[in-house]
């Protein structure tokens, strides 16, 4: 099966030309979600059969799929290339983005645009596939470039909606801003690659994986400099991807778009390019330490500042969406955990492993959200709802194994990874360089994981426990969701209990993962501390109870008090929004208005002044012009009399 | 050159200065085509001196060509003078100009500025007024009326 | 006014003598001063008289200082006459005392042509031009004649551009015949009506078929704009409806 992957690019493509057409033929489409389901389907299959195939180790096979460009010397072959780490990722994504458009299937039934939305769906996870997949740089940045593109147009799905038309701008050019550190990333690596390496053959081949990874070690010898700024670059564009502290800002309001678009964000398609992206360019990063320590100090920031954010919104869609800014927090931790030397595999195994779980849990935790939202009448505001317990049981079921997974308790998925990477972090501890630092994280995370309980537990008692009211939109009797967004749930469920689990104690992630080329491997496995896993199980039920006891306060009480600043300032998400408005778009307006002035003022008055000058000449010019036969007479003398002149003035 | 030719040429000169002048000055529509005949006699006048001078004939051809032409200008000139006549019953030739171009609308602003919402489409410079439209001041003869 | 001449003047190298410029001055005078009387409704005498005082002195001027000789004294008269009939015929507000001078210029041409060796062509223009063509100009004014002078006729348009431009025509002229550098003159050999009817149908044939197919065209272009499209409104004022009908019907 090796051999077919690209099947799994193919197949979404193809559903989504084939919904496309059907948005064109303007018929049959409320059977748009027939080819995304199957493409996707096929996409899942073939991955997860190569997966069971390849039986790990290190192998990479490259095919050449097609050729985007050749011109001259310059032969730019769309290549596949799949390893490890590729087909651990594409598994997840392919997956995922199956139970997402299973679920949407029901989710979107009877919306005007419902086969624009499984179009742009099967892009997604095409541009996404295809993100994984390349086996070259600039590729990897061409399909990096698409899913920001999908994300803006899912985002701003009902773009009728002005809040979902600002939310998908402000993602496109938050990301674009990132997007420009990362461009200028892989031009300097291209640039650092040409310098090592003699190869002038193919310009475009120097930005290929196994090229760069041949001038990593050649590159930190030459030129450090160099290698350390194209790792800076690398991980702004995946901080930003991956809506990490302070380009966090677009992720929240990404909820403006439908649900299941924010549950394919979350945990498939969007913000698991950066982490992939990073462990992709691990051996590269090895070498660019600075890289390293920014990544894991962001992480830890983000992940405490998301937990805090989260700790006081009121939107179940918003809580969540912070809850995953944390959790990728912690991935970026990991990374920052692979600092000391020869760890940074494990780190990498880590990251994936926390992406992994995080995937299936966040997945479900969105998905059942918007079931919430669906019977509540697409109001998500949990002030307005609770006790939902007894009228949608089986979301409740859901959502609890989402919510145990998400603040980590055993034997749930969450645990697992999320103790794997404090447990890095604490083995790193006693390193002689960055030890106090591995030791002020780890304390970070901690804190992080206290918080991430908190506020889970607080969202989930506030839904589904007390007193038993829901909005007016909901109607007089809310219902339990169909089928088609059960089902996928309860699938999904099943990896969030136990896909941790058997990842932690087959441990096959590493052994899949990790004979990735050009990566120093670390053999030695860290031991379970027994003490780590008590002190992070009583932290998550101390951050349980306090969650229970926020959750079950009533709302008369909670209004009633007076909220200290410290809640207005993260009820307001820490005024980041407005600072980076006043930071960055308000210059940037003003320089526009400037400019626009200057065009309006400067530019187009030269540009219409010439315009006016023909006709202002040829007004003058059309008056002599008279209809009278003397004065065309007199032109004509004149003429003579000028040319006379001329003929005896030359003689 | 011998004061012949040269006094002929001088009176062929001063035949087409008047002719000039009268082209000009004049309003008469039959006057500014017996101006051009006038011209056209200064001309043929240089002909003759020219060939005169050489001895040889090909002066009095060309002579006799300008005679055609201008024959043939005056049978054009004379049936245009009565069809216009009959237009306006006048041999003004100052009103016939409908060629002209009128003066330029001031209030009309020269160029667009970009601001303006709806898109403008290019309007044609007219040429000159439209003789459909436009009024003429036509004079007609006060035409009896019929008796009963 | 024919101010130079060439009585002591070699071929190639023609001067201005001071008497030419005084012809020349007495010239531009008396044309200056009739045209500014032919602005006017009336024309004043004073001006008038003074111009063709002028005129005559510049005459005078004129003949007093060639060598007299019949040939040279009959050009002079012809050539005297010929531009006083244009100083009327620009002159004249009259269209038909206008088109008349016309008359009186073509004859005084016809002379000039007779001294220059062409009678045949002098004869062919007096019957063509003085005989039909300005006939015919005539019956056309008599026929849009009215019974009193139409302004028109009386206000002239771009009274002082036309002076100027006459004078700075007629300068340009007079220095590039002044500049003329022709060969020695030569007599015509053989009969001039023969050598002319040879020409006419050897060298240049085609010229001369050209030209009668012109004048054919010409006839019938003169019928066609000539023809009356339009209903006659005279005719529809007047005349009954079944005379009307009778009309169209002869002139289809």
């Amino acid at each position: 099966m090796l051999n077919a992957i690209w099947l799994v690019p193919l197949a979404p493509l193809c559903g989504s030309l084939i919904c496309m057409a059907l948005i064109m033929a303007g018929r049959r489409k409320e059977l748009a979600h027939l080819p995304t389901i199957i493409g996707m389907a096929i996409a899942a299959v073939v991955a997860i059969v190569t997966y069971f195939e390849s039986k790990g180790g290190e192998f990479v096979v490259s095919t050449q799929a097609y050729t985007w460009l050749n011109v001259g010397t310059i032969n730019i072959p769309v290549s596949l290339r799949l390893d490890g780490l590729s087909l651990t990722h594409l598994n997840v994504v392919t997956f995922i983005s199956l139970m997402v458009a299973i679920y949407s299937s029901g989710y979107m039934k009877g919306d005007p645009g419902y086969a624009r939305f499984f179009a742009l769906i099967s892009a997604f996870v095409f541009c996404m596939s295809m993100l994984v997949l390349v086996g070259n740089l600039l590729l990897l940045y061409a399909f990096w470039e698409g899913v920001g593109l999908c994300s803006y147009l899912l985002i701003g799905f009902w773009y009728q909606k002005p809040s979902a038309a600002k939310a998908a701008m402000k993602a496109f050019l938050v990301n674009r801003l990132a997007d420009c550190a990362f461009l200028a990333g892989v031009i300097t690596l291209w640039y650092g690659v040409g310098l090592v390496l003699d190869d002038t053959t193919n310009v475009i081949a120097r930005l290929d994986y196994d090229a760069i990874f041949t001038a990593v070690p050649l590159l930190a010898a030459q030129h450090p400099d160099l290698l350390g700024w194209v790792g800076c670059f690398i991980l702004v564009g995946a901080i930003g991807k991956s809506a990490q502290f302070p380009f966090h800002v677009w992720l929240p309001d990404a909820m403006e778009g439908p649900t299941p678009v924010s549950a394919l964000i979350h945990a498939a398609t969007m913000v698991t390019a950066g982490i992939y992206l990073l462990a992709r360019m691990s051996p590269l990063l090895s070498e660019a330490p600075t890289a390293l320590l920014l990544a894991g100090w962001l992480g830890a920031i983000t992940a405490v500042l998301g937990g805090v954010i989260a700790l006081f919104q009121s939107d179940l869609k918003r809580v969540l969406a912070y809850s995953t800014i944390s959790q990728l927090g912690y991935m970026f931790l990991a990374f920052g955990a692979g600092l000391g030397d020869a760890t940074l595999s494990l780190a990498v195994v880590a990251a994936m492993f926390h992406l992994i779980t995080h995937a299936f849990f966040k997945a479900q935790l969105f998905l059942t959200a918007g079931n919430v939202m669906h019977a509540m009448g697409d109001v998500i505001d949990m002030r307005q709802f609770g006790g939902l317990k007894s009228i949608l049981p089986k979301t409740h079921i859901l959502f609890l194994l989402g919510a145990i997974a998400l603040v980590g308790l055993p034997p749930l998925a969450g645990f697992w990874s999320k103790e794997s990477i404090l447990g890095l972090l604490l083995s790193q501890s006693n390193d002689p360089v960055y030890g106090p630092v591995f030791v002020c994280w780890f304390a970070l995370g901690l804190a992080a994981a206290l918080l991430t309980a908190i506020y889970t537990s607080k969202a989930y008692f506030k839904t589904f426990h007390g007193e038993e009211h829901w909005p007016a939109e909901a109607g007089e009797h809310p219902h339990e969701a169909s089928t088609a967004m059960l089902a996928p749930l309860w699938v999904l469920a099943i990896g969030t209990v136990f896909s941790g689990i058997v990842i932690f104690y087959f441990d096959t992630l590493a052994g899949f993962i990790l004979p990735m080329p050009f990566l120093e491997v670390a053999h030695e496995h860290h031991h379970e501390s027994w003490l780590l896993v008590l002190l992070s199980i009583s932290i998550a039920v101390a951050g349980v109870l306090i969650g229970r006891w926020l959750g079950l306060r009533k709302n008369q009480a909670e209004s009633a008090k007076t909220p200290n600043a410290f809640a207005i300032f993260a009820e307001n998400r820490f005024y980041l929004d407005e600072l980076f408005y006043n930071l960055l778009v308000a210059p940037t307006l003003y320089l526009a208005s400037v400019i626009a002035a200057f065009d309006m003022h400067v530019i187009d008055s030269m540009a219409r002044y010439i315009a006016s000058l023909p006709e202002t000449i040829g007004n003058q010019i059309r008056l002599w012009q008279s209809g009278r036969v003397s004065h065309y007479a007199a032109g004509m003398v004149i003429g003579i009399i000028a040319l006379l002149t001329l003929v005896y003035l030359r003689s | 050159m011998t004061p012949l030719t040269q006094q002929t040429l001088m009176v062929g000169a001063l035949l087409f200065t008047f002719g000039l002048v009268g082209f000009l000055s004049r309003r008469n529509l039959i006057l500014i085509f017996l101006s051009v005949e006038l011209m056209l006699a200064g001309v043929a006048t240089n002909f003759i001196a020219f060939g005169s001078h050489y001895g040889i004939a090909s002066g009095q051809l060309f002579a006799i060509l300008i005679l055609t032409v201008a024959s043939c200008e005056a049978a054009i000139a004379l049936a245009m003078v009565v069809a216009l006549y009959r237009r306006k019953s006048t041999l003004d030739v100052e009103l016939w100009s409908d060629l002209r171009e009128t003066a330029p609308e001031k209030s009309k602003p020269t160029a667009k500025s970009e601001s303006s919402k709806h898109a403008e489409y290019p309007v044609l410079t007219p040429a000159g007024i439209d003789p459909l439209t436009t009024k003429v001041p036509v004079t007609l003869p006060d035409v009896p009326a019929p008796k009963a | 006014m024919i101010p130079i001449t060439i009585a002591q003047i070699t071929e190639r190298d023609i001067t201005i003598a001071p008497w030419h410029i005084a012809v020349l001055a007495l010239g531009v005078i008396g044309l200056l001063l009739i045209r500014a009387s032919f602005g006017q409704t009336k024309p004043t005498p004073m001006t008038t008289v003074g111009g063709f005082v002028a005129l005559t002195a510049a005459f005078v001027i004129n003949v007093i200082s060639i060598p007299w000789g019949i040939e040279q004294s009959l050009l002079v008269t012809f050539g005297w006459l010929a531009v006083v009939a244009s100083i009327a015929f620009v002159s004249f507000r009259t269209p038909v005392y206008a088109a008349l001078s016309f008359t009186a210029i073509v004859l005084d041409v016809c002379g000039i042509y007779i001294l220059n060796t062409s009678p045949f062509l002098a004869a062919s223009t007096m019957i063509v031009y003085a005989g039909a063509t300005i006939i015919i100009f005539l019956f056309v004014l008599m026929f849009a004649q009215r019974s009193h002078l139409q302004a028109y006729d009386l206000t002239i348009s771009l009274p002082r551009f036309s002076l100027l431009a006459g004078l700075a025509l007629f300068s340009g002229l007079l220095y590039s015949i002044s500049e003329l550098n022709l060969s020695e003159p030569k007599p015509l050999t053989e009969q001039k009506v023969e050598a002319l009817g040879k020409l006419m149908f050897t060298d240049y044939l085609w010229s001369v078929e050209i030209a009668g197919v012109l004048l054919l065209i010409a006839a019938i272009a003169a019928i066609l704009i000539a023809q009356d499209h339009e209903p006659d409104r005279l005719l529809e004022a007047e005349v009954t409806k079944t005379t009307h009908t009778q009309w169209d019907g002869a002139k289809s």
